[in-house]
C-alpha cells in the first residue's frame, strides 16, 4: 500500500506576530518529505478549521506566544469537533507553561511542545502520527 | 598607520611563526572546529597583528571620538560625563498597573522610560472592546486607548523630566501622549523622549496589521517628522531599527546593512517633502539588537557609526555634524534567550550588554532573564538592571572611551563588517532602494536564509545554545513566572465604557472627521490628531479616521510572509 505524502496545517492563530519558530518547524517538516500548509499571521480559528477542512490535513500544529493559549486552543477544539475533524491530531507548541501542559491535552490536544522543544524531536513526532494511522 | 619596513617584518614573522608554531601544534592538538568564523560568516584567523589594520587610515576611518568617522564614539566625553540611558520594557494591564511598574523601575535606578503596549495597541490599530482581541488585551503590553490612559499611565511622573520611549509605530500613540502634556500645561519643548516608528521593518516582521502601504507609512512618519522639528526639539520621532531584522534572522552583517537601507528609505522621503536633512539629521536615532558574539557586536557599533557618517557626508552632502552622528538605543536579543536553564541568560545578558557598552552605546535595555519564558517579572527586571549597574559601577570599562579600539582584531573585524554591510547596501540599491526590496520579498528570504541556515547548524550541532543542544537538563523549568491577570482586560473595557459615556460625543465625532479629512486632503495630521484625542476620541477611533484614507496593505503582505519559507 502506497503512503500518500503526510499534510500538516501550522497556524498562528491570535494577534501575536512572531512566527519565526513555527516557520522553522515548517521547514525542517518539509525536508522532512511532509506537505506542509501554514496559514500566515492573524487567522482567526474559524478560518485555520476551514484551511483544515479544505485542504485535508491530517495534523495541526499551533503555535503560541502570548499567553492566549487555553482560550484559543478550546475554541479551535470545539470548531474540530463541530466540524467533524476529530480524527485530525492537534499540536501546540510556543511559550506554553508548565502548568497549561495538562490542560491543554484535557482539551484534545495530542501534544505540547515547550520552549526548548528541539525540532527534531517535533519532525519524529509528526511522522511517527502517520505511521500509526498506516499501521491501522 | 605603520612604517612599511615594519610592516613587512611583522608580516614575515607572522608567516614563520604560523609555520613554525601553529602549524605544527595543529597537527598534534587538531583545530576544534573545521572553520572559525563570526556568526555573519567572517573569517576568524588564529592571530591578527598590526599588519591587519595597516590598510586603514588612522584618521580617515578610525580617528577621534565626537568627530567624524565618529567609529571610536558619538561624543568627545564618552561615558565620562554621562554612562548610557538604561531604558527597561514596562508595559502590562491597564495605565494603572504599568504606572506602578514604570515607578518600581525608576526606584531600581533606570534613568529612560520604555513603554510597551500590548498588540491591540502596538500593531492592530483597535480598542480593547473590539471583538477580534479578547483575550488578549494588556497581555504582551499595556493597553492604551486615550488621552485618560496617558493620564494614569504617567500619574506622579515628572515627564518633562526624564527621557520616555514609546515602543509604537503611528502618530497616534505620540499624539495622545502630546496632548496629555499640554493638558498638564507642560511645553511640549521641554518633552525628551522617541517613538519607535519603524514601519519598514514592521513589513518585514509583519507583525502589524494596520499598517498601511509604504506610501502612505512613509506620509505618516514624514508628518510626524515634519511636527516634531517645529514642535519638540528634544523629542524623536523614529527609531531607525535593525532589532526586527536581526530577531527575526538576519546576521548582524544583514543587520547593518537593512538598517542604513531603511534609514536611506527614510531620508529620500523626508526631503522629497522638502525637508532638510542636516535640520532632520540630528533627531534620527538608531535601535539594535544585541546577540552573544561579544567581539562582532563590538565591532557593529564602531562599522555603523563611520558608516552612517560617510552617508551622511557623501550621500546627503551634510555639513552639520550632529546630523553625521550615529546614536543608537540596544536592546539585548530576545532570539538567543533561552527557556532552559532561565539563570543562564544573565550571563548572556550580561555579555551581551558589556559588548554594547564597549561598542559604545547611548541607551540600553537589558532582557530580564525569564522574557523567554514570561513578560518580566519584578526579580526579572531588577536583576536587568544590576547586569547593567555592576558593569556601569564595578566593571571600570566605561572609564576610557572606546578601550577596544586599536586591538588589531576589533580594527580588521570593524573594517570588514563595514566592508560586508555595504556589500547588502549595494544589493538594496541594485533592487531600487528599501522599500522595493522589501515589497518583493527580497528581504524577507535573505532573512529566513540565514536563519534556517543557522538552526540547521545548530541541529547538527556545529552551534551550540548552552542548554539547549548541549548540557541539558532534563527537568520542568522551575520559574516564577508572571502572568497577567485576564481581569485587566475588563477593567480597560469599563474604563472605555466610561469615557465613551462621559464625553461630548458631537465634539469627538467632529474632531475624528476632521482628522480623516486631514488625512485625505493630505495635509499633516499631528494637530488634529491631538485635537481628536483631547476630545476624548479612542486609540481604535482615530486609527481608523486615518488609516481608512489609505491603502490597506495587510492582505499582501501576510500572504508574501506565508510563502516565504518556501
Amino acid at each position: 500500500m502506497s503512503k500518500n505524502k503526510q499534510r500538516v496545517l501550522l497556524a498562528k492563530p491570535g494577534l501575536d506576530g512572531h512566527d519565526l519558530g513555527i516557520k522553522i518547524v515548517a521547514r525542517a517538516l518539509r525536508d522532512a518529505g511532509v506537505e506542509v500548509i501554514y496559514t500566515g499571521l492573524n487567522v482567526t480559528p474559524e478560518e485555520m478549521v476551514n484551511i483544515a477542512l479544505d485542504e485535508w490535513v491530517d495534523v495541526v500544529g499551533i503555535s503560541f506566544l502570548s499567553g492566549s493559549h487555553l482560550r484559543l486552543t478550546e475554541k479551535i477544539m470545539k470548531l474540530m469537533t463541530e466540524k467533524d475533524l476529530g480524527h485530525i491530531k492537534v499540536m501546540v507548541g510556543g511559550i506554553i507553561p508548565h502548568q497549561d501542559i495538562q490542560k491543554l491535552t484535557d482539551l484534545g490536544v495530542n501534544r505540547v511542545f515547550p520552549p526548548g522543544s528541539p525540532v527534531r524531536e517535533i519532525t519524529a513526532h509528526v511522522l511517527s502520527l502517520a505511521d500509526n494511522e498506516s499501521g491501522s | 598607520m605603520f612604517d612599511q619596513d615594519f610592516l613587512a617584518r611583522i608580516r614575515e614573522q607572522t608567516g614563520n611563526w604560523l609555520d613554525q608554531r601553529y602549524y605544527p601544534a595543529a597537527k598534534r592538538f587538531k583545530e576544534r572546529r573545521k572553520r572559525f568564523e563570526t556568526k555573519s560568516g567572517l573569517e576568524i584567523r588564529p592571530l591578527y597583528t598590526p599588519a591587519d589594520a595597516a590598510d586603514s587610515d588612522f584618521f580617515e576611518n578610525v580617528g577621534f571620538p565626537g568627530k567624524f568617522p565618529f567609529t571610536r564614539g558619538s561624543y568627545p566625553m564618552g561615558y565620562r560625563s554621562r554612562t548610557w540611558e538604561a531604558r527597561q520594557y514596562c508595559g502590562f494591564g491597564t495605565a494603572e498597573e504599568t504606572n506602578e511598574r514604570l515607578k518600581f523601575a525608576l526606584k531600581q535606578g533606570e534613568t529612560g522610560l520604555n513603554i510597551i503596549m500590548d498588540l491591540p495597541t502596538s500593531y492592530h490599530g483597535v480598542d480593547a472592546d473590539d471583538p477580534k482581541v479578547e483575550g488578549e488585551v494588556g497581555k504582551t503590553g499595556v493597553s492604551i486607548n486615550s488621552i485618560e490612559d496617558m493620564h494614569d499611565l504617567f500619574s506622579g511622573i515628572a515627564i518633562d523630566d526624564i527621557s520616555v520611549t514609546f515602543n509604537t509605530t503611528g502618530m497616534v500613540v505620540p499624539a495622545m501622549y502630546f496632548a496629555m502634556a499640554k493638558e498638564r500645561g507642560l511645553d511640549l519643548k521641554s518633552l525628551r523622549g522617541t517613538a519607535l516608528n519603524n514601519p519598514l521593518a514592521s513589513y518585514v516582521s509583519c507583525n502589524s496589521s494596520i499598517l498601511p502601504a509604504p506610501t502612505d507609512a512613509l506620509r505618516e512618519l514624514t508628518d510626524i517628522m515634519e511636527f516634531a522639528l517645529h514642535e519638540t526639539p528634544q523629542w524623536n520621532p523614529m527609531n531607525i531599527g535593525s532589532y526586527e531584522y536581526r530577531e527575526n534572522g538576519a546576521t548582524a552583517v544583514q543587520e547593518l546593512g537593512f538598517m542604513f537601507g531603511a534609514a536611506m528609505a527614510y531620508c529620500d522621503a523626508f526631503i522629497a517633502r522638502g525637508l532638510d536633512f542636516d535640520r532632520f539629521g540630528p533627531k534620527l536615532v538608531f535601535y539594535t539588537s544585541l546577540q552573544t558574539d561579544f567581539f562582532e557586536e563590538v565591532a557593529k557599533f564602531r562599522a555603523a557609526r563611520r558608516m552612517w557618517a560617510k552617508i551622511a557626508r557623501d550621500r546627503y552632502q551634510s555639513k552639520n555634524q550632529a546630523s553625521m552622528t550615529f546614536r543608537i538605543h540596544t536592546q539585548t536579543s530576545g532570539l538567543t534567550l533561552t527557556s532552559e536553564q532561565p539563570l543562564n541568560n544573565i550571563v548572556r545578558t550580561t555579555i551581551q550588554s558589556l559588548a554594547a557598552v564597549l561598542g559604545g552605546t547611548n541607551s540600553l535595555y537589558t532582557d530580564s532573564y525569564d522574557e523567554a519564558l514570561c513578560l518580566p517579572t519584578e526579580e526579572g527586571l531588577r536583576t536587568a538592571m544590576r547586569v547593567q549597574q555592576v558593569i556601569m559601577e564595578e566593571s571600570g570599562v566605561s572609564q576610557t572611551i572606546d578601550p577596544l579600539g586599536g586591538s588589531y582584531f576589533v580594527e580588521s573585524l570593524t573594517d570588514r563588517m563595514e566592508a560586508a554591510a555595504n556589500e547588502v547596501l549595494t544589493k538594496i540599491e541594485k533592487k531600487g532602494g528599501m522599500v522595493k526590496a522589501i515589497e518583493s520579498g527580497w528581504v524577507q528570504s535573505e532573512t529566513e536564509r540565514s536563519i534556517a541556515s543557522y538552526m540547521e547548524s545548530v541541529e547538527k550541532g556545529e552551534n551550540v545554545v548552552v542548554g539547549y543542544n548541549k548540557y541539558r537538563v532534563d527537568e520542568p523549568v522551575n520559574c516564577a513566572l508572571f502572568s497577567v491577570d485576564p481581569a485587566f482586560e475588563l477593567k480597560q473595557k469599563a474604563r472605555l465604557e466610561r469615557l465613551k459615556a462621559e464625553r461630548n460625543e458631537s465634539e469627538a465625532r467632529e474632531a475624528l472627521d476632521r482628522l480623516s479629512q486631514a488625512a485625505k486632503d493630505g495635509r499633516n495630521m499631528m494637530e488634529p490628531c491631538m485635537d481628536a484625542a483631547r476630545a476624548r476620541a479612542t486609540f481604535g477611533e482615530m486609527t481608523q479616521a486615518i488609516y481608512s484614507q489609505m491603502e490597506s496593505f495587510s492582505t499582501q503582505f501576510f500572504r508574501l510572509k506565508a510563502t516565504m519559507f518556501s
